[in-house]
């Protein structure tokens, strides 16, 4: 039976490879392009085969008429009435009129007759398609013979060549380069097949390694299923977990392509569509399908453990938020296989993300797709946003007050009340992009509808969007920094009003995103002066995470080192951040190189190295073994240094003009020592990954066991065992307070608190 | 160099300064901390023990919190206040038409095209040339006049669609034509050797250029820009870049926006494209001129002395 399957697959198989090749005509000359020809004469690039009469661009249905010539000057035709040539054309659109005792129709396309073979060049009439947007192809292939045909074996001194003329309708866009269908579909469908062949070899590998005597298939399925099927957050948190480092490497190789055309002045490494989407798919990727699925990893894994739940609010739903990622990244990605992906950057700014039809000045065909991934990307943070929120509202343990929850669940709590009350602006906008694309309203249009509309939209949920995969990052640090020094958090009160804050203002500061966009100027003043009240929770934090360090015992474990990384490099990301809303600066520095080493300090020397941090401090916690402390270091080390290395001098590059988003540049502009010297660090950079990629693999088998607590922590997920069972508390647990008393606040923190009017109350109650 | 410091420059400097203090403020605090308090260097007896499932015993301390909120408030405002005055520059007060030099920016995919709203005119004298070449150019009238009577030099001219060429002999020469002051004239003057001595070009008002911009020195230059569509595609966003004053604005479809900038020498400078705009965003650049300006009275701009 199977075996009878495998063959009728391997037909369907060989048929479908041999379908391209029937389209091969009779009288002598192949059809495609790249065919040989034909098979009873030599090509020959003497001969040169015209149609004289084409018009630069048809009008619709005129009538042109057009002179088909084969000359070679080194074949002479023989005589008036000898064999003297032939031809072949095939068009692609509208109708030809010729005279039927020379011209003949076979096989869709005309040849001579047997009388015509006595001429070099045929008079044709050409009608004009009614569709002037389309662009017609005449393929001609002539052959010039030299008339010694006797009998049969007349062919020796012919020669034959082909062209191809293309012609545009009066109202086409530029003539495009087709894209060939069918490789693209092959194309599509071999690397789906690859991509999910080589993961159900690693599962299975997974699978076999755990267990080598027990193996069989049997077993691997029910295994493969359990994870496929999970609802409890620890199995959805590692699923998030890997996806979130699947699409970080995938973003990262994107990113390294894309360098390697930076690296020297007009490079044509990429072609301008293909840079402008692999850079464009690398911001998507690395924002929406690696930063914020790890978040989403880690806050499933630990934060029903920190709040003592067993689970979160509606475990299916979570599986659902979990499973619409795959499906939108397939759909953000589909593009990619066509060389149609979405080109229009990760903020997508109408009206370039909504032209359509102008060929190669307006988007790619596939942001249609992209866009649709979006609205998916959307759908799946919502449901995740709801259930974090309810999960805290009413699933805490007893005595996880609000004040009582840990720093890393507070920055969950924040994050996801950030992204909840900025999505439905992204999907808005997004939706009516969308509806703009495929049934042409006109949201964004630029005669009646505004295209400075969706730039609000979008850094509505924008800006807080950078604040919610930063603020875990805060939670992580203070976690870790307090743990290595061996003692609480100083400040825990003012650290959660600091993470609050940023919240809130969070909110009023998009608009520094726009300040040359042609924004009204009474606003740009308000957003500027927001933007700058940011650093001060945010001082705050960095104050008080120094002020932690001081007096205590620190461990230099390869967390305590990230999260001190971090504290470096979102240090130094910070500051950069306060030169961008000073309108005078901005001026200069907005779409700069500036911006984008501001960006990358934030986001992968906030976000990136805060979540490293956190794999490698609750790595032992979901293996129940410690990742290698040797390898963890060298992952650092290599990290750090290439890291700087490769993004400091984004900031010089910006400081001497060169604009982001750029194909290439010239020589004079002299990017292009820094240029060079970054790309070699940003494989540097990426490479050092692959270290930290087979830590993981390696410490699961070969790591120091690690007990339930093996930092020192004092969270609840450290009372429970490494890793937990399921459901993850037996019961509910109990949270003690090594405060005797109620902890006497200080004056600030007291009239913050009666303002936010949280707190006391709830621990009154218990 | 400019005469006048540039306004993003001075705001960079006094930023960068804020920047140093505070980086060094937070480094060396975290790099004193990390050496000093580190495990083994510390008596760890003296610390609170962290008991798993237990909410340790909290540490803070009013004052110091107190103080980390109060000086970076401080510093935040005085950095607004440095900001404030830039607000101005940068979109404050632009200035009136009538004072200054106005042109119209028209951007497509992926081409800046320029319109002048009053003609501009940009001489240049070859190398070598000794004696002062003065021309004038009316409705009538072409006039040449040099001060040296020694040297036969011939002019050509085009102006639109019309040409000619006369000598000028004794150091003067008055040309009696019909000039179309709305087309663009040009006239180059060459010696008896046929070496071009002097090239004149006047861009009329009105005159459309593509690809590069002419203002004159130490004049108020304002551009008001427009994105326009091009064939089948929408018109999309651009941004105008002139890295040399630090200024840059979004040109959007369907709106007017401007930008202003004081050029304080002359010389050639880059135009760019600094909003995404599609394929050839990276290759959406030009150049821009800035010519002498006899009225100015900066040697840099080609006036006083």
């Amino acid at each position: 039976m199977r075996r009878r399957a495998m063959i009728l697959l391997a037909l369907i198989a060989i048929a479908l490879i041999a379908t391209p090749q029937f389209h091969a005509s009779p009288g002598g000359i192949g059809s495609t392009a790249d065919d040989s020809g034909c098979f009873c004469h030599t090509q020959d690039s003497g001969t040169e085969s015209t149609i004289l009469g084409l018009p630069d661009s048809f009008n619709a249905s005129a009538v042109y008429n057009l002179t088909i010539t084969v000359t070679n000057s080194e074949i002479p035709g023989a005589s008036e009435t000898a064999n003297m040539g032939g031809f072949r054309l095939l068009i692609t659109g509208g109708t030809l009129d010729f005279d039927q005792t020379l011209i003949q129709v076979v096989e869709g396309g005309l040849t001579h007759t047997e009388l015509g073979n006595d001429y070099r060049s045929w008079e044709v009439t050409w009608t004009a398609p009614a569709d002037d947007t389309k662009v017609v192809e005449f393929t001609l292939w002539g052959n010039a013979v030299n008339g010694n045909a006797n009998g049969v074996s007349g062919n020796s001194g012919d020669g034959y060549n082909g062209a191809t003329y293309q012609v545009a309708g009066l109202n086409a866009g530029p003539i495009e380069e087709t894209v060939d269908a069918k490789r693209a579909m092959v194309v599509l469908m071999t690397a789906i097949l690859l991509v999910l062949t080589l993961m159900g070899l690693a599962a299975m590998y997974v699978f076999y390694s755990r267990n080598p005597e027990g193996f069989n298939m049997g077993n691997f399925w029910g295994w493969l299923r359990g994870w496929l099927t999970t609802t409890d957050h620890k199995g959805v948190g590692l699923l998030y977990l890997n996806f979130g480092l699947l699409f970080f490497l995938v973003g990262g190789l994107l990113a390294l392509l894309f360098r390697l055309q930076l690296a020297l002045p007009m490079n044509d490494f990429l072609t301008e569509k293909e840079y402008n989407s692999y850079f464009t798919m690398h911001g998507t990727t690395m924002v929406f399908l690696a930063a914020m699925p790890m978040i989403a990893g880690f806050a499933n894994y630990i934060v029903p453990l920190q709040i003592g739940a067993q689970d979160l609010a509606f475990p299916r739903v979570n599986a659902l938020g979990f499973w619409m990622l795959p499906f939108a990244a397939f759909l953000l990605y589909a593009g990619i296989f066509s060389g149609e992906s979405g080109d229009i950057t990760w903020v997508m700014y109408p009206p370039y993300s909504t032209s359509t039809g102008g060929g190669d000045m307006s988007s790619n065909a596939g942001t249609t797709m992209f866009v649709a991934g979006m609205i998916m990307l959307g759908a799946s943070s919502t449901l995740s946003g709801v259930n974090f929120i309810t999960t805290f509202f009413t699933m805490r343990g007893h005595g996880v007050s609000w004040m009582k929850m840990p720093l890393f669940s507070w920055s969950i709590l924040i994050s996801m009340f950030m992204l909840f009350l900025s999505l439905p602006a992204l999907i808005i906008g997004v939706l009516m992009m969308f509806l703009d694309r495929t049934i042409g309203s006109v949201f964004f249009a630029t005669n009646v509808g505004d295209p400075i509309l969706f730039q609000h939209l979008f850094w509505f949920f924008g800006h807080p969007e950078v604040y919610v995969v930063v603020v875990p990052a805060f939670g992580v640090v203070s976690e870790v920094l307090a743990t290595s020094a061996r003692r609480s958090i100083f400040g825990y009160k003012s650290m959660v009003y600091a993470m609050a804050g940023i919240g809130v203002v969070g909110f009023i500061v998009w608009g520094h995103h726009m300040l040359t966009s042609g924004m009204d100027p009474e606003l740009r003043f308000l957003m500027m002066a927001a933007t700058m009240l940011v650093a001060i929770p945010t001082g705050i934090k960095v104050f008080n995470w120094l002020a932690t360090l001081w007096g205590g015992a620190l461990v230099f474990k390869t967390h305590t080192l990230w999260a001190l990384g971090f504290l470096v490099t979102f240090t130094l990301g910070g500051i950069s951040g306060m030169f961008f809303p000073v309108a005078g600066l901005d001026m200069y520095f907005h779409d700069t190189y500036f911006v984008v080493a501001h960006f990358h300090y934030v986001f992968v020397g906030g976000v990136v190295f805060g979540l490293f941090s956190a794999f490698y401090y609750w790595y032992p916690k979901w293996t129940g073994r410690k990742m290698n402390e040797k390898l963890g270091m060298l992952h650092f080390l290599t990290s750090f240094v290439s890291y700087n290395a490769a993004f400091w001098p984004m900031h010089n590059l910006g400081i001497m003009g060169m604009p982001r988003r750029t194909h290439s540049y010239t020589i004079e502009s002299g990017y292009g020592e820094l240029n060079y010297s970054i790309t070699i660090w940003a494989f540097i950079f990426g490479l050092s990954q692959l270290i930290m990629v087979w830590n993981m693999i390696y410490s699961q088998k070969r790591g120091e066991p690690a007990g339930p607590d093996p930092w020192g922590g004092w969270s609840l997920e450290w009372s429970t065992t490494s890793p937990p069972p399921t459901p993850s508390f037996a019961e509910i647990p109990i949270q003690k307070d090594a405060n005797t008393e109620a902890h006497r606040d200080g004056m600030f923190v007291r009239g913050v608190k009666r303002l936010w009017m949280i707190g006391e109350k709830k621990e009154a109650k218990e | 160099m400019a005469t006048e410091e540039l306004a993003w420059k001075t705001l960079y400097n006094e930023f960068m300064f804020w920047s140093i203090i505070v980086g060094l403020v937070v480094f060396v605090w975290m790099i004193y901390a990390i050496l000093r308090f580190r495990q083994g260097m510390v008596d760890e007896s003296t610390l609170e023990k962290l008991e798993p499932g237990t909410f340790p015993k909290e540490r803070d301390n009013l004052r110091l919190e107190a103080a980390w909120v109060i000086i970076p408030s401080i510093l935040v405002a005085w950095l607004c206040i440095l900001s404030w005055t830039s607000l101005y520059d940068a979109w404050g007060y632009p200035p009136s038409d009538e004072e200054a030099f106005v042109v119209e920016v028209t951007a497509t995919q992926w081409n800046w095209a320029y319109t002048y709203t009053e003609p501009i005119v940009i001489e240049e004298v070859a190398d070598g040339v000794f004696y002062p070449i003065h021309v004038s150019v009316s409705e009538g009238t072409i006039l040449v006049s040099t001060s040296t009577v020694d040297v036969n030099l011939s002019a050509t001219w085009t102006n639109g669609p019309a040409n000619g060429q006369f000598n000028i002999s004794s150091g003067l020469a008055t040309q009696n034509t019909v000039v179309d002051l709305h087309e663009m004239f040009s006239m180059t003057i060459s010696d008896e050797d046929g070496q071009q001595v002097y090239s004149y070009e006047r861009y009329a008002a009105q005159t459309a250029s593509s690809g590069e911009v002419f203002v004159p020195c130490d004049r108020d230059v304002k551009m008001t820009m427009t994105s326009e569509r091009l064939g089948e595609a929408d018109a999309v966003l651009h941004a105008i870049f002139l890295p040399e004053w630090g200024v840059k604005e979004d040109v959007v479809p369907n709106l007017d926006t401007i930008i202003y900038f004081h050029p304080y020498e002359t010389g050639t400078y880059d135009v760019v494209c600094a909003e995404y705009c599609g394929m050839r965003h990276a290759y959406m650049t030009g150049k821009i001129t800035v010519v002498a300006n006899p009225d100015s009275d900066l040697e840099s701009c080609g006036g006083g002395a």
